[in-house]
């Protein structure tokens, strides 16, 4: 008889209990899209910090969300050619947009071109977006290019001109190109005081847009919802609303999208692609993108200030077992900055083959000689590398266990100490508190950019990402030249001289280009653009079965 | 008792001060900070990052910044986020809700499920149900809730697709309150797991020693009837350091909400204080960590009344 009031009240709530959790099936299937849908949902890992094209710090998912509401004056196409987007024709030499000086570039904008609020689209818009970027006021997205600007003119409401400090060839991709922002409302940011930019309620909550899609609403944390903007000049997108949902944890995403109510989702890790290759439901997308993995070399370090140490470094790692065996074959061993996508890439410099025992002999002639314990020794010092990467990363942690066991090897000790991303790039790297650090590099439509930042003597921290403080005198009178030329083949050539400098010298242990994984769940008429976010081509979206 | 929460209350007041004086500088000295999300962009160039770090007042001393934040603070002014510029309180406010009703939910089941586990198990002792919450309060103690939590999303969600697997609300639909429950119900059993396992050991063990005791064997002879004796009599006496441990818990689910929200995707406050601390988004990290101590503080204040009010021997004068 003991107790049997409590023991009725727990049986009683118990009952309640699963009596809920037992009436999911019956009100299910609400969360899957079904065909025909009118709404496409979009996983995002982080959230934008906010939705003004032009403040930074960029990040790629609110690229991806800004891309459907903020185009730019050209578009990027699979191939790396520009293609018009607000501007009515792309401006060459031979078209009269560009002098032959290289010094002057006039836009020609698209006519009859309205904002989603009815405002007319002019070279105003243009203008006011070029000077918020460089106003000292405001948390640009970036200066690169705009800061090589020394005057623009509009001529007409159609028309503005640019006039350059220098010749910098990059300016339509890296300035005015879909990869990084789009062009914001001169009739809402002239009534916006430059100190207050940063704070103006268009970030959160944007009142204009030009895109195919305008903004509706932002539930922090949860959801930003883009529908379709009428006054869109091209053709209606077809589906009616993108969601973007965050959803911070990969392992969450993969369930989402097994369980069919996410439709898209980016950047997913390799180690999830045998999962969602066995679901019938989902298909992958593979595709080449702008990106490499490398293991930055300090050269501060006297022991990587060896050439032949170097040399010995990339012959002793097997890029093909890293990419078979880490990436399932999904990305290509790189020899240098240049990767295959690249127009300006050189086929015929190849990455170093694997070849410990050349590897050894380099050491030895470095005076690296065998020691106890399989550790090479020179003036009573071990070779001892330390290698850092970016903490949480299961296949960089695969990479380093690879490359730590095949240079261990050689006779070359490998530390590994890896750390949280934000320190690993803004204390590590930037500090240049390491001796071989692996990371991934990125790139834009033009590689001139991240050619610069990595290479030249003028981008060693704090002026730039040459972490390594790399110090080739050949390198920048190249880079001068490059963005002096306004013809493609000529600056080819030149990129070339740069890639055979950069494999001959070793600024960095050049590893692979990973291929861009996607999955998609019911989304149609998606197709993946190694040069700009997923979201470029959204129009032509729609949910099918 | 009226004083005595004015004067803790009082007291307080200094205590909150030097918390803000240690999370202000903690947050500032942290690695990594806010510059280093436009670090590894090869679009960013050094004059950026320059006009970055005096918008944002990083070039000033930290001394001079706090004493600024402070000035503002006082009045109610915690500062403005560094993403998109909104005031920290309206950043803040925008998340309190979904962690209320994550958190009040999971609070109710533990507590109200830890009672009945507890009690039950107290009252037959080394019977088999005893034995089996015993077993099952150990693994709820031992499981991650990011483990847990991936287990059940791909149990009910992606395999037997019974439950939502993110968010509190279906993307792109109308709200409604259906439906937002049917989002909830598998973050708040997560939640829950913990601390329910942990509850129901302190309300087993406490009613244990409470049930041994004279006066029970007394009111049982006085005829009164077994609920009576246990309702009133035993659990009353019971409750005194379970309310403690119950205080502690709701302190405890904010931090467990961190990863609970991260994994089901809920839009509440423990991720916003991740996400800002990530970003080195500092007055969003130092506005968020002063209202966390102030709920604490005043949850310690609040346990202390409820042992007054509990055992009438405790007396505040």
């Amino acid at each position: 008889m003991s107790a049997n009031i409590t023991a009725k009240a727990a049986a009683g709530v118990l009952t309640l209990l699963f009596a809920t959790l037992g009436s999911g099936p019956i009100a299910s299937a609400a969360a899957q899209s079904t065909p025909g849908s009118d709404t496409a949902v979009v996983a995002m890992y982080e959230e934008p910090t906010s939705l003004n094209p032009i403040l930074g710090p960029q990040m790629d998912f609110a690229t991806m969300v800004d891309l459907t509401m903020f185009p730019n004056l050209f578009g990027v196409q699979p191939d790396g050619k520009l293609t018009p987007d607000l501007a009515a024709v792309v401006p060459t030499v031979q078209n009269g947009g560009i002098s032959k000086d290289g010094l002057t570039y006039t836009f020609h904008l698209r006519p009859h071109v309205e904002w989603s609020d009815g405002q007319p689209f002019t070279a105003q818009d243009v203008l006011k977006t070029y000077e918020l970027l460089v106003d000292p006021h405001v948390n640009a997205l970036t200066t690169a290019g705009f800061n090589q600007v020394s005057k623009a003119d509009v001529l007409d409401p159609q028309t503005i001109r640019f006039t350059l400090k220098r010749p910098y060839a990059p300016f339509l991709t890296t300035c005015w190109s879909a990869v990084q922002m789009g062009i914001i409302p001169a009739h809402v940011f002239d009534k916006v005081a430059s100190t207050d930019v940063n704070k103006a309620p268009f970030n959160y909550a944007p009142s204009a847009a030009l895109g195919p899609y305008m903004f509706e609403s932002w539930k922090h944390g949860a959801a930003i919802t883009v529908v379709a903007n009428p006054h869109y000049y091209g053709k209606q997108p077809k589906l009616k609303k993108i969601v973007f949902q965050i959803m911070p944890d990969q392992n969450t995403i993969l369930s989402s999208i097994q369980a069919g109510s996410v439709n898209l989702y980016t950047f997913v890790p390799i180690q999830q692609v045998s999962t969602l290759s066995s679901n019938p439901a989902v298909k992958l997308h593979f595709y080449e993108q702008s990106a490499w993995e490398w293991g930055q070399l300090n050269f501060k370090d006297p022991v990587l200030q060896d050439k032949r140490v170097r040399e010995a470094l990339e012959y002793g790692i097997d890029r093909q077992a890293i990419v078979d065996h880490v990436w399932q074959g999904k990305a290509t061993p790189t020899a240098d900055s240049q990767i295959p996508m690249y127009w300006s890439f050189d086929a015929a410099i190849k990455p170093y083959p694997y070849d410990p025992k050349k590897a050894g002999a380099l050491l030895d002639a470095a005076g690296w000689k065998m020691g106890p314990g399989g550790v090479r020794v020179k003036d009573g010092k071990q070779l001892v590398l330390t290698y850092s990467t970016t903490a949480g990363n299961p296949w960089r942690e695969e990479t380093e266990q690879i490359i730590q066991q095949q240079l261990g090897q050689v006779g070359v000790k490998i530390d590994i100490h890896n750390y949280p991303a934000n320190i690993f790039f803004g204390n590590i790297l930037f500090h240049g508190q390491f001796q071989i650090a692996e990371y991934e590099a990125t790139g834009g439509p033009d590689p001139d950019l991240r050619i610069y930042r990595a290479d030249s003597c003028n981008a060693i921290p704090p002026h730039g990402s040459n972490y390594g403080s790399w110090c080739d005198k050949r390198i920048d009178p190249l880079l001068q030249q490059e963005e002096a030329a306004t013809d493609r083949s000529e600056r080819k050539a030149i990129f070339n001289k740069i890639s055979a400098i950069e494999h001959e010298e070793m600024p960095s242990l050049f590893y692979y280009s990973p291929k861009g994984i996607l999955a998609t769940s019911h989304l149609e008429g998606f197709s993946p653009n190694g040069y700009v976010q997923p979201t470029w081509d959204v129009t032509d979206w729609f949910i099918g079965k | 008792m009226g004083t005595y929460v004015i004067r803790r209350l009082l007291l307080s007041i200094p205590l909150v001060f030097g918390i803000t004086i240690v999370i202000f500088f903690l947050a500032h000295h942290l690695p990594g900070g806010p510059l280093a999300m436009y670090l590894n962009t090869a679009s960013v160039t050094p004059e950026q990052l320059q006009h970055l770090t005096v918008q944002l007042g990083l070039d000033k001393p930290v001394y001079v910044q706090y004493v600024e934040w402070l000035g503002k603070a006082v009045r109610g002014d915690f500062g403005n986020s560094f993403g998109d510029g909104r005031p920290v309180l309206a950043v803040i406010g925008d998340r309190i809700p979904a962690t209320l009703e994550l958190m009040g939910f999971s609070f109710a089941l533990s507590v109200a499920l830890a009672f009945a586990f507890g009690i039950l198990s107290a009252l037959r002792r080394d019977s088999l149900f005893d034995y089996v919450v015993t077993v099952l309060s150990y693994a709820g103690m031992s499981m991650p809730i990011f483990w847990l939590g991936i287990l059940v999303i791909m149990l009910f969600g992606a395999q037997l697709h019974w439950l939502p697997t993110a968010g509190m609300a279906t993307a792109g639909q109308p709200f409604s309150i259906v439906d937002n429950l049917r989002h909830l119900i598998l973050p708040m059993f997560v939640l829950a797991a913990f601390t329910l396992a942990q509850e129901s050991r302190y309300v087993r063990a406490s009613m244990l020693e409470v049930i041994g005791q004279d006066y029970i064997r007394t009111a049982r002879a006085k005829g009164l009837s077994e609920g009576e004796v246990v309702l009133k009599h035993a659990l009353r006496n019971a409750l005194i350091p379970v309310v403690t441990v119950l205080t502690l818990d709701a302190a405890y689910l904010l931090s467990g909400a961190l990863v609970t929200e991260t994994v089901f995707a809920w839009p509440g406050m423990g991720r916003l204080f991740y996400d800002s601390l990530r970003e080195g988004n500092y007055p969003v990290v130092v506005g968020i960590a002063v209202l966390v101590s102030i709920l604490v503080i005043l949850l310690n204040i609040l346990a202390d009344v409820l042992y007054a009010v509990l055992d009438p021997r405790i007396k505040y004068n």
